[in-house]
C-alpha cells in the first residue's frame, strides 16, 4: 500500500458559542494515502465539514482543536503550527475546494488574479510567469479561450464553470492533499458528473491524494477508494468503498445505505432514518446513534464503543460485533447488499 | 456606461423641475410676505408686490419663474437689495464647500477606520468603543453636539475659536467636526456589519485557503467588497451634511448657504428661498450620480450590465 502522508489521531474540534461549548469533532482517527481518494460520508452536522478545515487551520474564529489532537502531515505536527508557517501548507500541500462555486469567488477581482495570488505566493513565480500558468491552468481545468477568460470577473462565468474555476486554484501549487468539500452539491446533475470527471482525471494526472465530503452516496461509490463514515462528531464505520457499500456493519451506515433511493426497489416507499442528529452541545453517552437506532443494545446506551475489526482495511464501531452481541437482522436492503457483495 | 450616465442626467433634469415646481407653490402656503415692516403703509407693500409681480395670477409667476431659471436668472433677493440670488449662493458657496467638504472627508476616513477596526478586533475594546460612538451619533442632535463641542475645546479648553471665522483654517476645525459626527457614525456602522459579514463569505475562506497572509485577505479581498455598500452610504450623509448645515452654519456663525436659507425663510425672502432649495436639489442629484458612476468603477458587476464592453 502508498505510502501515508496524513495521519489524524483523535482529532477533537470544539466551538465557544452562546449555549456553551459545542463539541463538532469528537476524536476521529484516519490516515491518507498517497494518491488515494477517501469520501468522508455524513448528514449535515455530523462534522465532516469542521474536521477537513481543521486539517487546514481555517476553522472559525470561535473554534478550536483540543489539546490531545494529533494532525501529522509528512512529518510535520499541523496542530503545533503557528499562523505563519500554517500559511505556507495551506494552498500549497493542501488545497481545498468548497460547497458553492456562486460564493468562493471574489466578485470584484478577476479570475486571473485570484489563481495567480497563490502561485505568487507559494512558488515564488513573478507576475508574467505566474499570468503563464495561470492561462495553462484555465485550459487544464477545461475551459476555453483561456487567455479571455483570464481577465474576466467570476459573473461571467457558469456556476459549473466558476467550479473549474475555483478547482484551477486549488490545484495551482501542485498540493499533495486536495479537500473537496461538497464539490458538486451546489450544481445540477449534467454538471456534477463533469466536475467529478475533471476531479478524477485530474487526480490521475498530478497523483494528489483526495478526502471527499459529501453526503451523496452515488457520488462516493463514483469516485472514492475508501469511505469514512460520520455521525454525530465521530467516525463510525471506515473501509474500503466497497466493503462499506457491501458489507456494512454499522446501524448508522445500513441507514444510510437504506434510505438512498435505487431505480430496481420498487416494491416500498423510500426508508428514513428517524429522529435527528444529537445536539453537540451535550453529546449522548455510549454510542450516539442508539437513540434513533432499532439495533441498539442495553450497553449502547451506557458505553462508547470501541472500533472493531472486521478485515485490516474495514472497522466499524458498534456493540453489535462485540462476540457476547446478539445476532440481529440488518433491514432487507442490507441483506441484499451483504449477498450481492459475496458475504 | 456613457449612456447610461446620460440617463441618469435625463432623470436628474426631470426631478429638477418637479422640484422646482412643488417649492414653488409650496412656498405660496408659507404666511406672511417679504414687505412686512412696520413701517411701510398698505399702499406702499401694493406698489412693491406689483413692482416685484407678485400681483400677477400663479400660472404667470410660475412660467416667469421658470423661463428666467432656464435662462440661467434665479431672481434677485428682496431683502438684501435686489442682489441676484445666483450672486448671493456663489459668494456663500465657499464657505459651505470648505466646512461640508471636510466634514465628509472626516466622517467618511474616520467612518471607515472605526467600522474596520471594530470588524476587525470584534468584541474588543475598539469594537465597543465604534458601537458607543455610533449610537451617539446617531441619537445626539447637531446642534446638542456642536454647543458642546463649543462649550468643551473653545470655552474650556481654549483648543480653538468657537465661532467660524474667514481666513482662520482652526475655526473650521469645531463645525466640520460637528457636521462630521452623524457620518462617522452611520459609515463606521455600516462599514462594521459590512466586513463582519464578508468575513464569513465563502470567498475569503477560499483567500485563506490559498495560504494569503491575514493582511492580504483583509485589504485585498475584504475592504473593496465591503466599501461596495458603503459608498451608498454618502448618499444619506450629503442630506445629513445639507440638514445639517443649516443648524451647524447658524450656531458658528458660518456665513454659508444654509444660514442664507435660514434668513431667507425668517424673511419670506421667495427667490433666495427657492435658490438655495434648488442649490442643494442639484448638489444632491450629482452626487447621486456620482455614486452611481464610482460604483461601476469598483464593481465589474454593475459596469459590465450597464453596457460597458470590457
Amino acid at each position: 500500500m502508498a505510502k501515508k502522508i496524513l495521519q489524524v489521531k483523535n482529532l477533537q474540534v470544539s466551538f465557544e458559542t452562546h449555549g456553551g461549548e459545542v463539541q463538532a469533532v469528537r476524536g476521529i482517527t484516519f490516515d491518507l494515502h498517497e494518491g488515494e481518494t477517501l469520501a468522508i460520508v455524513g448528514e449535515s452536522g455530523s462534522g465532516k465539514s469542521v474536521a477537513t478545515k481543521a486539517l487546514m487551520g481555517i476553522i472559525a474564529s470561535n473554534g478550536q482543536i483540543k489539546k490531545d489532537s494529533s494532525i501529522l502531515f509528512e512529518e510535520k505536527e499541523i496542530t503545533q503550527l503557528n499562523e505563519d508557517e500554517l500559511q505556507k501548507v495551506r494552498g500549497k500541500d493542501i488545497a481545498m475546494i468548497f460547497q458553492d462555486p456562486m460564493t468562493s469567488l471574489n466578485p470584484v477581482m478577476t479570475i486571473g488574479k485570484q489563481i495567480m495570488e497563490g502561485i505568487i505566493k507559494h512558488q515564488g513565480l513573478n507576475r508574467s510567469e505566474a499570468r503563464q500558468k495561470a492561462i495553462e491552468l484555465i485550459e487544464l481545468v477545461g475551459i476555453d479561450q483561456p487567455d479571455k477568460r483570464f481577465k474576466q470577473y467570476p459573473h461571467q462565468f457558469s456556476g459549473g464553470m466558476r467550479q473549474r474555476i475555483v478547482i484551477a486554484i486549488a490545484l495551482s501549487c501542485n498540493p499533495k492533499i486536495l479537500i473537496a468539500d461538497e464539490p458538486t452539491t451546489a450544481l445540477d446533475v449534467t454538471i456534477q458528473a463533469q466536475i467529478l470527471e475533471l476531479i478524477k482525471d485530474l487526480q490521475a494526472k498530478t497523483g494528489v491524494a483526495v478526502i471527499f465530503i459529501t453526503h451523496d452516496l452515488g457520488v462516493v461509490a463514483n469516485v472514492a477508494d475508501r469511505v469514512a463514515v460520520m455521525y454525530a462528531g465521530k467516525i463510525v464505520e471506515i473501509g474500503t468503498s466497497d466493503e462499506v457499500f457491501y458489507q456494512p456493519q454499522h446501524p448508522y451506515t445500513w441507514g444510510l445505505l437504506a434510505s438512498m433511493p435505487s431505480l430496481d426497489t420498487d416494491d416500498e416507499a423510500l426508508y428514513s432514518i428517524p429522529g435527528s442528529p444529537p445536539d453537540l452541545l451535550n453529546p449522548p453517552v455510549g454510542d450516539a446513534f442508539a437513540l434513533r437506532s432499532q439495533y441498539a443494545l442495553k450497553i449502547d446506551h451506557e458505553q462508547e464503543p470501541p472500533f472493531f475489526k472486521i478485515t485490516d482495511t474495514h472497522y466499524a464501531a458498534t456493540w453489535l460485533l462485540h462476540e457476547n452481541a446478539p445476532k440481529v437482522t440488518p433491514p432487507s436492503v442490507i441483506q441484499k447488499l451483504w449477498a450481492e457483495g459475496g458475504k | 456606461m456613457i449612456k447610461y450616465i446620460l440617463e441618469r442626467i435625463m432623470i436628474g433634469i426631470v426631478t429638477m423641475i418637479l422640484i422646482i415646481t412643488i417649492n414653488f407653490f409650496l412656498l405660496q402656503l408659507l404666511p406672511g410676505s417679504p414687505f412686512n415692516s412696520e413701517k411701510l403703509t398698505t399702499e406702499q407693500i401694493e406698489m412693491l408686490n406689483e413692482a416685484y409681480g407678485f400681483n400677477d395670477p400663479l400660472p404667470v409667476q410660475y412660467v416667469r419663474y421658470l423661463s428666467k431659471i432656464v435662462q440661467g436668472d434665479f431672481g434677485i433677493s428682496i431683502i438684501n437689495t435686489n442682489i441676484p440670488v445666483a450672486d448671493l449662493i456663489y459668494g456663500k458657496l465657499p464657505h459651505t464647500i470648505k466646512v461640508g467638504g471636510l466634514a465628509l472627508l472626516i466622517g467618511a476616513v474616520i467612518g471607515l477606520f472605526l467600522g474596520s477596526v471594530a470588524a476587525l478586533n470584534r468584541n474588543s475594546f475598539w469594537d465597543y468603543f465604534t458601537i458607543t460612538v455610533a449610537i451617539l451619533g446617531v441619537s445626539i442632535p447637531g446642534f446638542v453636539f456642536g454647543a458642546v463641542l463649543q462649550l468643551f475645546f473653545g470655552l474650556k479648553l481654549d483648543l480653538v475659536p468657537i465661532i467660524y471665522k474667514i481666513g482662520d483654517p482652526r475655526s473650521f476645525i469645531l463645525p466640520a467636526v460637528a457636521l462630521a459626527y452623524p457620518i462617522i457614525a452611520s459609515t463606521a456602522r455600516y462599514m462594521r456589519t459590512e466586513l463582519v459579514e464578508i468575513f464569513n463569505s465563502d470567498y475569503i475562506l477560499l483567500a485563506r485557503a490559498k495560504g494569503l497572509t491575514r493582511r492580504a485577505v483583509v485589504y485585498k479581498h475584504a475592504i473593496r467588497n465591503a466599501l461596495i455598500p458603503v459608498i451608498t452610504v454618502l448618499g444619506p450623509a450629503t442630506i445629513v451634511l445639507i440638514g445639517g448645515s443649516t443648524v451647524i452654519e447658524r450656531i458658528f456663525g458660518i456665513p454659508g448657504i444654509g444660514n442664507l436659507m435660514v434668513d431667507g425663510i425668517n424673511t419670506r425672502d421667495h427667490f433666495v428661498i427657492l435658490g438655495c432649495a434648488i442649490f442643494y436639489s442639484l448638489l444632491f442629484i450629482v452626487i447621486l450620480l456620482i455614486i452611481d458612476v464610482i460604483y461601476g468603477v469598483i464593481d465589474p458587476r454593475i459596469r459590465v450590465s450597464g453596457g460597458m464592453k470590457n
